[in-house]
């Protein structure tokens, strides 16, 4: 730890406190996670295991790095490259108002690094805004990891509980275990209409219950039609039939149509028709991205 | 078919002999398997650690297999005597547990299971009481992490085999030609429990190559048949030979992992040809294949032997991959000699000796404190720098 110099506290994450920490030798700033081990019945927490053995096989550039894991007497402290805030953070100095080229670069890069993570076969299930750093440059990067798992073993469930009810997709809220990348993909598009929307939240509910009203209006009710096995998921009860009558023009007026017609391909309630993180990338919204930004060099 | 496992667990033979040169001038290679099946899996006796706590606590046959994995990488780099694997080996059950997301084992849970099973399970090995305690396995898991440098996600080759088993029915469909001896002479397979072994003596239920007419009797425990096997049986499987080298096979409430086989069917016996190359896989947690060679390979070394004690003929089916055959014969050679090795092995019999022979740690636990080595206080004296390796992926046809 000697090697490092502690600044300030940054923040409370899920299993532990983050500190910005100056690295003596080459004053390279960075992020201290350090992981508590209170409850000596569980040891090293499931969250830091997971997030330490997922973040060292995912190298990208819009997935926060893990440069280090140190273990002292102990204590298990991990070391992240530092980025200045996290989008949340962002949003709260905007005043209202985003660049709608912002939007845009902000929106391929959490698609990019999402695109990586399922194609590594890992699920982040956890996305949202105060989990994306953003750095001076503008590059933004997935992290918080303690939820995530990899994929690649089936499992018959994955525990419930698991994302922030704000980003939740309907099938997850009906209890639906078996879930795959679209848990993701759905949290994205609710950040995207966020990012939109300078910082408001599309779906804010207080509540299982309200969370699907709120969605249903927007999109419909789904049923077996537009929806097969809806019903039988295991926390399925039927909502009154609401047909959508405010549009998304509406509902985020400053994205302009292509990036509307994106929005709908993401927020799609039936899991199997919502679109992939790799397809969302060559949408047309992104046709005119700045192409420094799109032939980023990533590894 | 898209595969993945990390290569910088990928070892070869020479690094393997270099790292063990201390503990072989101690005891002799087939000693050192023998105390590794002893501590990772099982056989006649139908209790060895890993497989025995992973029945008591109830786990997937995945958690197991992880751990056994995690066994086998700390010991390809540390002598036996570095830590005792007596305490290694829940602690790498605890760890794989959590990564496996299995649920956390409570700590203390993990200590009581330890005390019953070398109490009423390995009396025969150990004549005293477990001596370790949970501040022991949290100390243990933080070297454990350490020397796995945080290489926690371990590729098996359960996957891969449900994958070539897939692609075998497809391609017979596609052919529609059907295979000669797919009856599968007189081999357990399809009916899964290979009740008895055929030759009722210890260790004789081990399959060979050669005999196909024998059973392939010993699976590998807990969930250890895949996911597409009727389930039913495991329990019947068991001990019908008391001492021999019968099943330890007792969990049909266990699962294996989830999906992919059931829309297999039964087309061509190929049902009973996967619940063979399964336990085939599963024995080759035994073996140092998992430390050698990616999950893929060793998923077809065992459809090999599988075919060749079923008698199969996949000649042309395997002549289409794209893989070195070398590799694939290496790894079956090496399982052979695994069951070579179980007929002639008593486990109960032999086992203590081998134990008091086995490198120890400097200090055993007696004062509640981690067997501690010089190597171990120099590496958490300093805050040492973990280095990452690159993931490296591969593609498969």
């Amino acid at each position: 730890m000697q090697k490092y110099e502690k600044l300030e506290k940054i923040g409370e994450g899920t299993y532990g406190t983050v500190f910005k920490a100056k690295n003596r030798e080459t004053h390279e700033i960075v992020a201290l996670k350090r992981v508590r081990l209170d409850d000596d019945d569980e040891g090293v927490p499931s969250s830091a295991l997971r997030e330490i053995c997922l973040l060292k096989e995912l190298k990208h550039k819009n997935i926060v790095r893990l440069y280090n894991v140190l273990h002292s007497d102990k204590k298990l402290t991990l070391v992240f490259e530092h980025c200045d805030q996290d989008l949340k953070k962002y949003f709260d100095s905007l005043n209202g108002e985003i660049d709608p080229d912002i939007v845009k670069s902000f929106m391929y890069q959490l698609l990019r690094g999402l695109a990586f993570c399922h194609s590594h076969n890992v699920l982040h299930r956890d996305l949202k805004p105060q989990n994306l750093l953003i750095n001076k440059n503008g590059e933004l990067k997935l992290a918080d990891f303690g939820l995530a798992r990899a994929f690649g073993i089936p499992v018959k469930c994955y525990s419930a509980e698991v994302v922030t009810l704000w980003y939740r997709p309907p099938d997850v809220l009906f209890g639906a275990k078996l879930y795959t990348t679209s848990i993701d993909m759905w949290s994205a598009g609710c950040i995207f209409a966020e990012l939109a929307n300078a910082g408001r939240p599309l779906f804010p509910g207080s509540d299982v219950d309200d969370q699907l009203k709120r969605i249903f209006k927007l999109l419909g009710t789904p049923d077996e039609v537009s929806w097969p096995g809806v019903t039988q998921l295991p926390d399925y009860k039927p909502f009154p039939a609401y047909h959508p009558n405010i549009g998304f023009s509406l509902l985020v007026p400053k994205l302009n149509t292509k990036g509307r017609d994106l929005l709908q391909k993401i927020l799609v309630c039936n899991p199997a028709l919502r679109m992939s993180a790799e397809d969302a990338m060559s949408h047309f919204y992104f046709a005119d991205l700045s192409p420094t930004i799109k032939n980023d060099r990533c590894l | 078919m898209f595969v993945i496992y990390s290569q910088q667990w990928l070892l070869d033979k020479q690094d393997l002999v270099r790292e063990r040169q201390h503990d072989l001038g101690i005891l002799t290679e087939e000693e050192y398997q023998k105390i590794f099946i002893f501590f990772a899996n099982c056989k006649a006796s139908n209790c060895i650690l890993i497989q025995v706590l992973g029945e008591q606590l109830k786990l997937r046959q995945q958690v197991i297999a992880t751990a056994t994995v995690y066994l086998k990488r700390f010991y390809a780099r540390n002598s036996l005597g570095c830590i005792d694997p007596l305490l290694l080996a829940p602690t790498c059950v605890f760890l794989a547990s959590k990564v496996e997301e299995f649920g956390v084992i409570s700590n203390s849970r993990l200590i009581t299971t330890c005390q019953t099973v070398v109490k009423n399970k390995l009396n025969y090995a150990y004549s005293q009481e477990f001596p370790y305690r949970t501040n022991h396995v949290l100390e243990c898991e933080f070297y454990l992490l350490e020397n796995l440098d945080c290489c926690l996600i371990v590729y098996q080759p359960y996957r891969p085999l449900l994958q070539l088993l897939h692609d075998v029915v497809y391609a017979h469909s596609a052919s529609n030609t059907s295979s000669p001896g797919s009856g599968g002479a007189g081999a357990g397979g399809g009916s899964g429990s290979g009740a008895t072994p055929s030759g009722g003596s210890s260790g004789g239920g081990h399959p060979s190559p050669h005999h196909h007419h024998q059973h392939h009797a010993h699976s590998g425990g807990p969930g250890a048949t895949p996911p597409s096997h009727p389930s039913g049986h495991p329990h019947s499987s068991h001990p019908s030979a008391p001492n021999s080298g019968a099943v330890s096979g007792s969990g049909g409430s266990h699962q294996g992992h989830g999906g992919g086989g059931s829309s297999l069917g039964n087309p061509h016996g190929e049902e009973q040809l996967l619940a063979l190359a399964w336990r085939v896989a599963n024995d080759s947690l035994r073996t140092d294949l998992c430390l050698m060679y990616p999950p893929y390979q060793i998923a077809l070394g065992c459809l090999q032997i599988a075919c060749v004690i079923l008698q199969r003929d996949l000649k042309a089916w395997f002549a289409e991959l794209n893989v070195d055959m070398d590799k694939i014969q290496e790894i079956c050679r090496c399982l052979v000699s695994l069951f070579e090795l179980w007929k002639s092995y008593d486990e109960k019999k032999d086992i203590m000796n081998l134990l008091k022979k086995m490198p120890k740690p400097k200090s055993q636990p007696t004062s509640h404190l981690i067997p501690v080595t010089p190597s171990y206080a120099s590496l958490i004296g300093q805050f040492r720098l973990i280095a990452w390796y690159g993931p490296a992926f591969f593609i498969l046809q």
